[in-house]
């Protein structure tokens, strides 16, 4: 199924997000159980199908991570294993400060600065990622892949510097 | 989730932890990572000149099993050959630690980092 599809999206990475939402919500009107209650039972579960499906692929465009996954996924390059480990010494080498950096981080001044810094480090990567994929291209697509596997760290070190600067 | 009890003891009195110098040529690193969880491991042998590990530390971000994991192994792979240390899998790590299914993962990394290790090591020499 081709999520870019259903919401009449080219099947890209630079996606229209306002196109996305408006059309999301078109396609969550179209199929909201209250207009079906007189609808037969094989309909309805139809129609409830349809919703959640809506749903889905709306989840998957909405994140960069899951988007480029799709996209990938549609062009049939192959994804890595989601638990496999990856060994870039020098890119968990920056991670390890990172997280060393955030342990001894000193109030939330400490803490705002390492979330600046992780957040600059996604927007570059995002970069990376959209424009590797512009082209469906074998060596673009492991490009992607690989930036991909890096954002997922700083996707998870950002959980967790947001979830310490609740509590601090 | 409920830990094992070796889990906890291994996650709360951690054996081995820190690191050794880098530049060290008797040392051998091995650097792994999960993306699925961003945990992060490092482990370091110390090998002799007959190739058998005298000492290891690790370091590792992560949760309480992927602590865990790679402490045990610190423990284990010591006064081992290199491919004796090679040849730790990561089902008896999950075994020993009674790991649950959705853990196993850790385990696998835990014997990458070895596996990362000796790769080291093995470049050294060459």
């Amino acid at each position: 199924m081709n999520y870019f599809e259903l919401f009449q999206l080219e099947s890209v990475f630079d996606i229209d997000t306002e196109t996305l939402k408006s059309n999301y919500q078109k396609l969550q009107r179209l199929t909201h159980p209250d207009k079906f209650a007189n609808a037969s039972d094989a309909q309805k579960r139809i129609v409830m199908q349809k919703n959640a499906q809506i749903n889905d692929a709306f989840h998957v465009l909405s994140s960069p991570i899951l988007r480029a996954e799709h996209l990938l996924t549609l062009r049939n390059f192959q994804l890595a294993d989601a638990n496999a480990s990856m060994s870039d010494n020098e890119f968990l080498m920056t991670q390890m400060e990172l997280r060393e950096s955030m342990a001894v981080a000193d109030g939330r001044h400490d803490l705002e600065q390492i979330l600046n810094s992780i957040k600059d480090e996604q927007s570059a990567i995002v970069k990376t990622i959209s424009e590797n994929l512009v082209q469906e291209q074998d060596a673009g697509n492991q490009r992607a892949a690989l930036a991909l596997t890096k954002l997922k760290f700083f996707t998870k070190i950002r959980t967790e510097v947001e979830e310490k600067l609740l509590h601090t | 989730m409920a830990y094992s009890n070796k889990v906890i003891d291994h996650y709360e009195n951690p054996r081995n932890v820190g690191a050794f110098e880098k530049d060290d040529p008797t040392v051998a690193t091995g650097m792994v990572g999960a993306p699925a969880c961003g945990d992060v491991m490092r482990l370091q042998l110390k090998i002799n000149d007959d190739g058998v590990i005298e000492d290891a530390k690790f370091k590792t971000y992560g949760c309480g099993s992927a602590i865990a994991s790679s402490s045990l192994v610190t423990e284990w792979v010591k006064g081992k050959s290199i491919d004796e240390a090679a040849e730790i899998k990561n089902t008896d790590i999950a075994q020993e630690l009674a790991l649950p299914p959705v853990k196993i993962h850790c385990s696998i990394l835990a014997e990458d980092a070895i596996k990362a290790a000796v790769a080291d090591y093995k470049e050294k020499k060459a």
